[in-house]
């Protein structure tokens, strides 16, 4: 397996003001694979957001460095030597970002907000762009929005629209930070299948989130407490997982193909078992 | 507590744009109150010019003899009527006074030169510290305005000349003449020992006579001079009130008061502006916070009296520092209404009133900031915690989707579809620019129009290669010849016109006699533009200059009576054209004319082609040494090169202060837009658009405001602008004129300039824009 994304010995301090410093992350060493789908969970002001942005170049570290190596190892930059225009430009072309407060453009329609990015990076004519964000609308089932100015839809929706935006320029890789925060757990479910979806198209995706429902479809969940990395557990891919479920329930399961409620059923239910074995995991942090 | 801080905050937040706003605020106080100043002293310095020089009420002046026991007798018999006085007056010609201390005659000057002993009872000449001035035999009383003209001062000498004698005068005193001070009045009095006076009236024996009232109500002048009029009493000249001499004398200096206060005026409009635009983002900024004070129960009143706090700080402090600096400047402007005029007595009101203007600029500000804060009232808890209410009026406006552009880049459309979304509020911007752009092009093409060759059919003559004058000196007629001749014998010459201009009597329908300048001789010859009507072309037509026709009320067909030697001859007018020399006011007839009365001889040229202007010029002026030879751009700028200098200095001011204006509105329009924007920008950074994508979109939208601005001043210009131009113009002697432009200027270098100080500005302004974990509200 390739190394997509790996840091190493990170360290934040936020100066609050002239004699107040906070030190939020302390040698944060991190590797995401190509094609991985890892959460990053921990209690509320442990650093993950701060984390996150410094992963995708948002914001400068004070010491330590991220590697991303974008697909291909010749294509291996260091994150911390690029000048701004360059982290930007990667940021376009190469990384996808879906937040929890979605963050479109209100003065553009949901169609022109997934465009924008294709348009900007400029690397496919604008014919190309406007088919895949047509297509991407198409897929997460919201294509009928696509004339609708933002305020005209509803959370759920605006965060498929946020996602369809972050995947028009086919990044490497989706960053996340609480996408499904402010979403009911319907709706909750709905964005995180697609984003299953979007990882087993081969996209890497890296999201932050303190729901343990949401880290139990991930294939790692990695534990941050007080500006360190303290624990890892790897649940492996859900469809991966066969504990306790016996070559029968394979066999089941490949009998059924295509049939998505007995998919489904079979996933909560081990979405479920694995919910309470991270819930034991962190009670063991304190968390 | 909460309020403070924000009120805290906001103001280290917009130090900036508060400090514009200051500036602005304080410019235009000092302004207004600096112009008021100026009006309050021009008030009081006449009050006491007019007292002290017992001006009278209404003055007939009178070409002829007078029976003055006759215009006494009347004046006893009206009951309106207090004193009367009978002024003689010396009618001394502009080539025979020598004033200027190289040696040169006032030949040639618009003025009408008098001299009179002091009056004894009213309409007296003072001296520099209003006093009757009482000169000594040999002494002399000069006209402020030779004095400030030429730098005449106490102890220099004047001199009459009439043929081979000559009376020599010492100034002893600079005058003030209540009646005729200002230069737009075309007459000036000297004032000299009544011995004197008897001696120069034998020099110069055509005398003419002041008769002047002064009226128990002077408010019922018009009832006098009807009165007057009825009674048959001398009246070969204009009459003139006391209320017209008030209004010469305002209108020069008054005129700078005006434009001191209409600037002020611009100045304050675009404080109000910014003001305005910067409430409206601190509130858009502030929206949620507001919301929230709002939804825990504040009273919206005391939310939006902090606000105001922060205004009336801002206002009574720069209106202060306005007023404060308003004094010397009001000084400095009134130093020459001081010396017209003389000193204004120190009154109360003199302090009050500018203090007032100056009030009146804060009030202004603080109740425009109290009608836009407002808009808190509509702001509700819950809309702004919910982020709908008002934010979203920007965004309502549909425009063509991004995803339907073609060719244009992203930034560029997302610029464009910014001023289409959002037209009201890039509006101000526009405004700026359009007047700026006319405050600019009116001069520039003014400028080019008055440098074009064309315009000299605004002077009156017609096109040709090379224009001769010959001015007033004995030896006139000897090289008129002279000339004639040789012109007639060189074959490089492929035609000319001869033309004479002598003075004429014209005479009114009500009897009065006025002088005017006829041109005759081959005046069809060099073809002229005619407002209305064509050149003359029988003996009895007559061509009018436009300010002529206009005094004479007379149009194309009507006629005018002529004294042609002695005998009176009704012409008829063929036509009207334009001219700005010689004080507008010019006439073009087939008359004979007699020796006696030339003013002036004059030649038009045309050369074979082949033949070089410039040596022709130049072999002509040599041979002909004290002819006046030019080509026509060299007659032109000999005629009108002080006012194209003076066009000149006007058209880069403007252009400074167009540009200066344009510049830092921009800047602080951007400032608040970025800062209002914030949200916005904040998502473009995350999702990788780069600081420079962003501010291409900034610059789009600015460049396309600056574009409709360029486009509609320059139309603006090009149509009302010239419309206005030929108003003002048409006092002088042009009533069309047509702007001649100077593309490359105008359309070209102009824009250019604009454009590049604006994306300068910009381009500094948006390097502020910050990284992309920048907040997002
Ligand atoms: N811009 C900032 N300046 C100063 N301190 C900050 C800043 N941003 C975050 N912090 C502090 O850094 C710490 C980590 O913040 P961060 O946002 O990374 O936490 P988090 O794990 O994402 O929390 P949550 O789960 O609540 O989102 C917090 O204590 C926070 O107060
Ligand atoms: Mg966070």
């Amino acid at each position: 397996m390739n190394t997509l994304l790996e840091s190493v010995n990170l360290n934040k301090t936020y100066r609050v003001d002239a004699r107040n410093e906070q030190q939020v992350l302390f040698d944060v060493n991190l590797r995401v694979e190509a094609g991985e789908f890892v959460s990053v969970m921990g209690p509320s002001g442990s650093g993950k957001s701060t984390l996150l942005y410094a992963l995708c170049g948002m914001d400068r570290v004070d010491s330590g460095s991220v590697r991303f190596a974008g697909g291909t190892p010749e294509s291996l930059v260091t994150l911390e030597t690029l000048p701004e225009k360059e982290l930007a430009r990667l940021r376009l072309e190469r990384m996808g970002f879906v937040f929890q407060e979605i963050h479109l453009l209100r003065n553009l329609t949901v169609m022109d907000n997934v465009i924008l990015s294709g348009y900007l990076s400029g690397r496919r004519p604008r014919g190309e762009v406007n088919a895949r964000g047509r297509a991407l609308l198409e897929r997460t089932g919201i294509a009928e929005l696509a004339g609708r100015r933002i305020t005209q839809a509803s959370g759920g929706q605006l965060q498929r629209v946020g996602i369809c935006r972050a995947l028009i320029n086919e990044p490497d890789i989706l960053f996340g930070d609480e996408p499904t925060g402010a979403l009911n757990s319907r709706a909750s479910e709905e964005i995180m299948d697609l984003l299953t979806e979007v990882n087993c198209d081969g996209t890497t995706v890296l999201l932050v989130t303190h729901d343990v429902r949401v880290a139990a479809r991930t294939h790692r969940v990695l534990l941050m407490k007080d500006g360190r990395l303290v624990s890892e557990q790897r649940p492996g891919p859900v469809e991966d997982d066969d504990e306790g479920e016996g070559e029968a329930e394979i066999g089941r399961r490949e009998a059924v193909v295509g049939r998505r409620e007995a998919e489904i059923g079979r996933r909560e239910a081990v979405v479920g078992r694995r919910e309470a074995a991270l819930m034991e995991w962190l009670r063991d942090y304190g968390v | 507590m909460i309020l403070l801080r924000i009120l805290r905050r906001d103001l280290s937040r917009s130090r900036g744009t508060m400090s514009l706003v200051a500036a602005f605020v304080a410019l235009s106080a000092l302004l207004v109150a600096g112009g008021t100043g100026l009006i309050v002293t021009l008030n009081g310095a006449l009050d006491a010019l007019f007292a002290a020089a017992r001006v009278p009420d209404v003055v007939q002046m009178h070409a002829g003899p007078v029976d003055r026991d006759a215009v006494e007798r009347w004046a006893a018999t009206q009951p309106l009527v207090a004193e009367v006085q009978l002024t003689p007056m010396i009618v001394v010609d502009a080539e025979a006074v020598y004033l200027a201390p190289d040696g040169t005659s006032e030949e040639g000057s618009v003025m009408d030169i008098g001299v009179v002993r002091q009056n004894a009872s009213f309409d007296f000449l003072l001296d520099e510290r209003n006093a009757v001035f009482a000169p000594q035999p040999g002494e002399i009383g000069v006209p402020m305005y030779y004095a400030r003209r030429d730098g005449i001062a106490i102890g220099d000498r004047v001199r009459f000349r009439a043929g081979d004698h000559a009376a020599t005068f010492t100034v002893a005193a600079i005058v003030r003449d209540a009646q005729m001070n200002p230069a737009i009045v075309h007459s000036k009095r000297f004032v000299v020992h009544p011995n004197d006076f008897a001696a120069l009236q034998r020099l110069f024996p055509e005398t003419e006579f002041l008769i002047s009232l002064r009226l128990h109500d002077p408010d019922r002048a018009d009832e006098a001079i009807a009165a007057y009029r009825a009674a048959g009493m001398p009246a070969v000249g204009p009459i003139v009130d006391r209320q017209l001499f008030r209004t010469l004398n305002g209108l020069s200096e008054g005129i700078v008061a005006a434009v001191v206060i209409l600037l002020s005026g611009l100045l304050m409009v675009i404080a109000l502006l910014c003001l305005r635009f910067s409430i409206l983002a601190s509130i858009e900024e502030e929206y949620r916070e507001i919301g929230v004070m709002k939804a825990i129960g504040m009273p919206g009143r005391s939310i939006r009296l902090i606000y105001v706090a922060k205004y009336v700080a801002v206002a009574l402090a720069a209106s202060a520092v306005g007023y404060a600096f308003s004094r010397p400047l009001s000084a400095l402007l009134a130093a020459d209404v001081t010396e017209y005029l003389g000193s204004a007595p120190a009154g109360s009101v003199g302090g009050v009133l500018p203090m007032a203007a100056a009030a009146a600029v804060c009030a202004a500000v603080v109740v425009s900031a109290f009608l836009v804060l407002r808009r808190f009232r509509s702001i509700s808890a819950v809309g702004a915690l919910r982020g709908t209410g008002m934010r979203r009026r920007d965004d309502v406006r549909r425009v063509r989707p991004l995803h339907r552009s073609r060719r244009l880049g992203v930034n560029t459309v997302l610029g464009l579809r910014d001023v289409a979304q959002r037209p009201a509020l890039y509006a101000l911007l526009g405004f700026i620019f359009f007047f700026a752009v006319v405050f600019i092009v009116l001069p520039l093409h003014f400028l080019s129009t008055m440098t074009d060759p064309g315009f000299v059919s605004y002077m009156g003559i017609g096109t040709s290669d090379i224009r001769m004058d010959l001015r007033h000196s004995e030896s006139m007629d000897h090289r008129f010849a002279e000339l004639n001749a040789a012109l007639a014998g060189d074959p490089e010459v492929a035609r000319y016109a001869a033309l004479v201009t002598s003075g004429f009597d014209l005479l009114r329908e009500n009897g009065e006699r006025e002088s005017i300048a006829i041109e005759t001789g081959d005046i069809g010859v060099f073809p002229l533009d005619y407002l209305a009507g064509a050149v003359p072309t029988a003996g009895n037509e007559i061509a009018l200059s436009f300010l002529n026709a206009r005094d004479l009320d007379v149009a194309v067909g009507d006629t005018v009576t002529i004294a042609v030697d002695g005998t009176p001859r009704r012409l008829t007018v063929s036509g009207i054209y334009q001219d700005v020399t010689n004080g507008g006011r010019t006439a073009k007839a087939r008359l004979p004319y007699s020796a006696g009365a030339v003013r002036w001889y004059a030649f038009a040229v045309d050369v074979i082609p082949g033949v070089s202007v410039a040596e022709k010029t130049r072999e002509y002026a040599q041979r002909f040494a004290p002819a006046r030879v030019t080509d026509l751009a060299g007659y032109m700028t000999q005629t009108l090169g002080s006012t194209i200098d003076q066009l000149g200095t006007v058209t880069l001011v403007a252009l400074i202060v167009g540009l200066g204006v344009s510049m830092l509105v921009t800047a602080l329009f951007l400032h608040m837009l970025v800062r209002k924007d914030a949200d916005r920008i904040a998502v473009m950074r995350r999702i990788g658009a780069s600081r420079g994508s962003i501010r291409r979109q900034y610059r789009s939208a600015v460049l396309t405001v600056l574009a409709l601005g360029l486009v509609l001043g320059t139309l603006f210009a090009n149509t009302l602008g010239e419309r206005l131009v030929s108003v003002l113009w048409s006092f002088m002697g042009a009533a069309r004129i047509h702007f001649v432009v100077d593309a490359l200027r105008a359309y070209l270098l102009l824009p250019l300039a604009f454009a590049a100080a604006v994306i300068l500005i910009t381009r500094i302004v948006t390097s502020g824009i910050g990284n992309p974990t920048g907040e997002i509200r």
